[in-house]
């Protein structure tokens, strides 16, 4: 049972959406080969990191007000294991923040090697310290399928690595093109849910557009509308059978909010009358692989009138919190606190909501998560 | 409870029987042109069954197409189901996202001359819609004063296409203010950039077959309807009333409750923004229910759209025939709560349109 | 025209394969259509959207056991409904990916070149 009669340490809650990133890239560049290190340089001659190619992609749209908040946008482990706690959090599931994208660095070979440096530096700075609150998402080189199957069997050994992240979308093809293939295939045999983040699909540098039918003009407009991308991929895993080939696969949607999911769920259950000849593999409905396969992260919650609207609304979904886990975004400038999730969605979910969802995902029982 | 009413049906496609009935409305130059060529790029590759997005029943006797006839029209729809008032917006209007601004221009023209002329005083229960090419918003707003002060246009019609903005950039606002000039609404067609690829179609890339692609083709016009707010289109234009149609409208509580959760980020990149987005729901927004995509129980679907209060006074009906998707008027009552029906089927659309209202009887 | 549950319903040579025949107005309509050389018997109202199924035409259900393949299965046609292409396995009535819906069917035969319909009937093993 997850407690939530309190918002203190020991609650049992787990946060799915912690990102992490590196406040100077040299904590990555070390990690590489020395011709990969004599590539991309080391900034020790020079001040403001001049000296190097600078390794980060970004994204186009960016938080107004975080700088005004006072806190580090990138804070090293000390601070957020800290900020983790006074959440009220016990455990953080860490997603990457921008270096999420890694894997769609125009450059493939440079994107493939950065991708590993990064595996390789949350394993000895986030997860290996004995008392981390952290878990570790494998960032796969998704451009290379094969090759991320290999690191998901490698870096799944690690006792604290309890998911694959796709990251930046390496190929610019929905995540259920067979092309992915491998990389679903190794995560269902080594039992590790795979996350897809919203905020992979907007990259500059990303193929794929961030929203349809044209550019968003600002951070909000962009971030209101993200989990479009989140539809797409759902939409191409259902209909290409990922779930059909793969049927204990759990993949975490996130950064989107939840109250895009009936209308999503419903339209494509509508279409799959019509349009199931597109797909005669499948075996279930779009409705039922979608509550088996996918959970939901409620990074970022809609503001929803009231908790009773927030009933309304996914009442046909799920009446439980079943597919809905926590996550806070921290240190996003849009995270959201455990605080203000538990006042907004109803209250028989929060068991699910804070810890119960999450645990069954990553197989942490509320002992394990209250006791590290 | 069955509604009796009139019906406003704010979605109804007519069509040309043959590319030569169009071509005569064009100038000389474009009418070559198009004989030579085609009316409309080319939509993006997700083959239809059957090879037509038509109901089947809706070919002729002698295999004229959908749409093309006034005497199926009244058979199939007006009467079959009382529908008193019909919005004629063309197949989607799909010539307009060419990306040949001039012959997109021209081809609107020749459209609304061509509507003018052959249906909107045939029938009294015919209306019409101002189709514009949103490539150039200074002749598109020509058009609008050129032919929206006709008795029987009610609308300015945005379809399938986007000239890589979404609708409520600031690019657009010459059509906006002849829409407030002659106090036309404006309405998008589920705005999808599914011709020419002015725009992308969904998010995060493109679909992988039909299912993917229907499930996803209203993913342009959530992006419109945002716009409207995220990008002032209704600071500036705070009479402007716009209508969402055949873009479903599961969507809405959710897009609603993201744009407010946003909001304060919102004001500090949009200055102009003095209220929230759900505010102007009563005032400027309509969405048509069409396609409706009820959920597993029959009371879902009231649920999801009472979640956001007053919804239902935003909602209009349109049965987007001959579609294949086509909402029947009896179908969509057994998942509405009756008191929402008059407004639905009447007296919403009469706000939108300025009509009479409703007598009652 | 019939006054019992049988219905005469038209001479099977003016059948064409795969297009069904709309033959009463009786319960939203009968039709009757021949697949493989097999008779079936329908009733030609979708029960989605009361779509005129019978006006609809007759396929193979694909099957498949891998995702990127297909095959057909002759044996278990479907009908596909001209408006919501929504499918019914024409053996059970039985909605293809709508479970829930399900088209009423119909006991049906030959004598001679005559189609009979059992308007009270489902197809049974007996006939």
């Amino acid at each position: 049972m997850t407690s939530t009669t309190s918002e203190g340490v020991g609650s049992g809650v787990i946060d799915t959406a912690v990102h992490h990133d590196w406040r100077d890239q040299n904590e990555i560049v070390r990690y590489l080969s020395s011709a990969w290190r004599e590539y991309v340089g080391e900034s020790k001659w020079f001040s403001w990191g001049l000296g190097t190619k600078d390794i980060s992609l970004d994204v186009p749209y960016m938080h107004p007000r975080s700088a005004a908040m006072g806190e580090s946008p990138t804070p090293g482990y000390a601070e957020l294991a800290a900020r983790l706690e006074r959440s009220g959090a016990d455990k953080g599931v860490l997603v990457y923040g921008k270096s999420m994208l890694m894997p769609a660095d125009n450059n493939p070979h440079l994107g493939r090697e950065l991708c590993h440096a990064l595996n390789r530096w949350t394993v000895e700075n986030w997860l290996d310290p004995d008392d981390s609150p952290f878990l570790g998402s494998i960032l796969v080189a998704n451009q290379f399928p094969e090759l991320s199957a290999e690191w998901i069997r490698e870096f799944s050994r690690h006792p604290r690595m309890v998911q694959v992240a796709l990251g930046g979308n390496g190929l610019g093809k929905p995540f259920g093109h067979p092309v992915y293939d491998p990389i679903f295939r190794a995560a269902a045999d080594t039992g590790m849910p795979v996350v897809i983040h919203t905020l992979a699909d907007g990259a500059a540098d990303s193929l794929p557009h961030s929203l349809a039918g044209g550019v968003a003009a600002s951070y909000a407009e962009y971030r209101a509308l993200s989990a479009q991308s989140l539809m797409t991929h759902a939409s191409s895993l259902i209909s290409q059978g990922v779930f059909e080939r793969y049927k204990d696969l759990k993949v975490v949607l996130m950064g989107g909010g939840i109250a895009w999911v009936p209308a999503f769920l419903w339209r494509m259950q509508t279409n799959f009358g019509p349009f199931g000849r597109e797909a005669p593999w499948l075996r279930s409905l779009p409705y039922d692989y979608f509550l088996r396969n996918i959970r939901v992260s409620t990074y970022h919650l809609e503001k929803a009138p009231s908790t009773e609207s927030w009933r309304s609304v996914l009442r046909a979904v799920d009446d439980s919190g079943s597919i809905f886990c926590y996550g806070s975004g921290m240190p996003f400038g849009d995270f959201d606190t455990v605080a203000g999730v538990r006042a907004t969605l109803p209250a028989e979910w929060h068991p699910n909501v804070f810890g119960g969802t999450a645990g069954d995902l990553y197989g942490l029982t509320s002992e394990r998560v209250a006791n590290g | 409870m069955e509604y009796q009413g009139p019906i406003i049906d704010c979605d109804v496609h007519h069509r040309w029987r043959d590319i030569r009935d169009i071509a005569e409305f064009l100038p000389k130059q474009w009418r070559e042109y198009v004989l030579n060529t085609r009316l409309a790029p080319p939509p993006v590759h997700y083959p239809f069954p059957f090879g037509t997005n038509k109901r089947l029943d809706t070919f002729g006797p002698n295999g004229e197409p959908p749409g093309t006839s006034h005497d199926m029209l009244r058979s199939q729809l007006l009467d079959k189901f009382g529908v008193t008032h019909a919005v004629l917006g063309y197949d989607v209007g799909e010539e307009m996202s060419h990306p040949n601004p001039h012959y997109a221009t021209a081809m609107a023209s020749a459209s609304n001359d061509w509507s003018i002329a052959n249906w909107l005083d045939a029938d009294q229960r015919f209306y019409g819609a101002v189709l514009v090419a949103a490539q150039d918003p200074q002749r598109a707003a020509a058009e609008i004063r050129r032919v929206g002060s006709h008795p029987r246009m009610v609308e300015v019609l945005f379809s399938d296409c986007g000239a890589s903005h979404p609708f409520g950039h600031p690019v657009y606002d010459p059509i906006y203010r002849a829409c407030t000039e002659l106090n036309l609404p404006v309405a998008i067609h589920f705005g999808s950039p599914t011709f020419g690829g002015l725009a992308q179609m969904s998010a995060g890339g493109l679909p992988l077959n039909r299912l993917d692609y229907y499930t996803l083709l209203n993913q342009a016009g959530m992006h419109h309807f945002a716009s409207f707010f995220t990008q002032g289109c209704f600071d500036r234009f705070p009479d402007l009333r716009m209508v969402m149609l055949e873009a479903g409208v599961n969507w809405v509580p959710w897009v609603l409750w993201q744009l407010d959760a946003y909001a304060d980020d919102l004001r500090c990149e949009n200055p102009t923004m003095t209220r929230r987005p759900s505010e102007y729901l009563q005032s400027n927004i309509w969405i048509s229910t069409q396609p409706l995509e009820p959920g597993p129980g029959i009371r879902d679907q009231a649920a999801l759209l009472g979640a956001v209060e007053g919804l239902e006074k935003s909602l209009c009906f349109a049965s987007d025939y001959p579609h294949w998707d086509a909402d029947e008027v009896d179908y969509i009552q057994r998942f509405l709560p009756s008191d929402w029906l008059p407004g639905l089927f009447y007296d919403n659309a009469a706000r939108l349109f300025k009509l009479p209202e409703r007598v009652l009887s | 025209m019939n006054a019992g549950p049988v219905i005469t319903a038209g001479n099977v040579r003016d059948l064409e394969e795969g297009v069904p025949s709309v033959v009463a107005a009786e319960v939203g309509g009968i039709a009757v259509a021949v697949w493989r050389g097999k008779l079936y018997a329908f009733r030609a109202t979708c029960p989605h959207e009361q779509g005129p199924v019978g006006c609809g035409r007759v396929r193979t259900p694909l099957v498949s056991d891998r995702t990127g393949t297909a095959g057909t299965d002759e044996s278990r046609p479907v009908v596909i409904c001209p408006w919501h292409r929504w499918e019914y396995d024409l053996g059970t009535g039985r909605g293809v990916r709508n479970p829930r819906a399900a088209l009423r069917t119909f006991k049906v035969w030959q004598e001679d070149d005559t189609i009979y319909v059992d308007t009270s009937k489902r197809p049974g093993r007996e006939g």
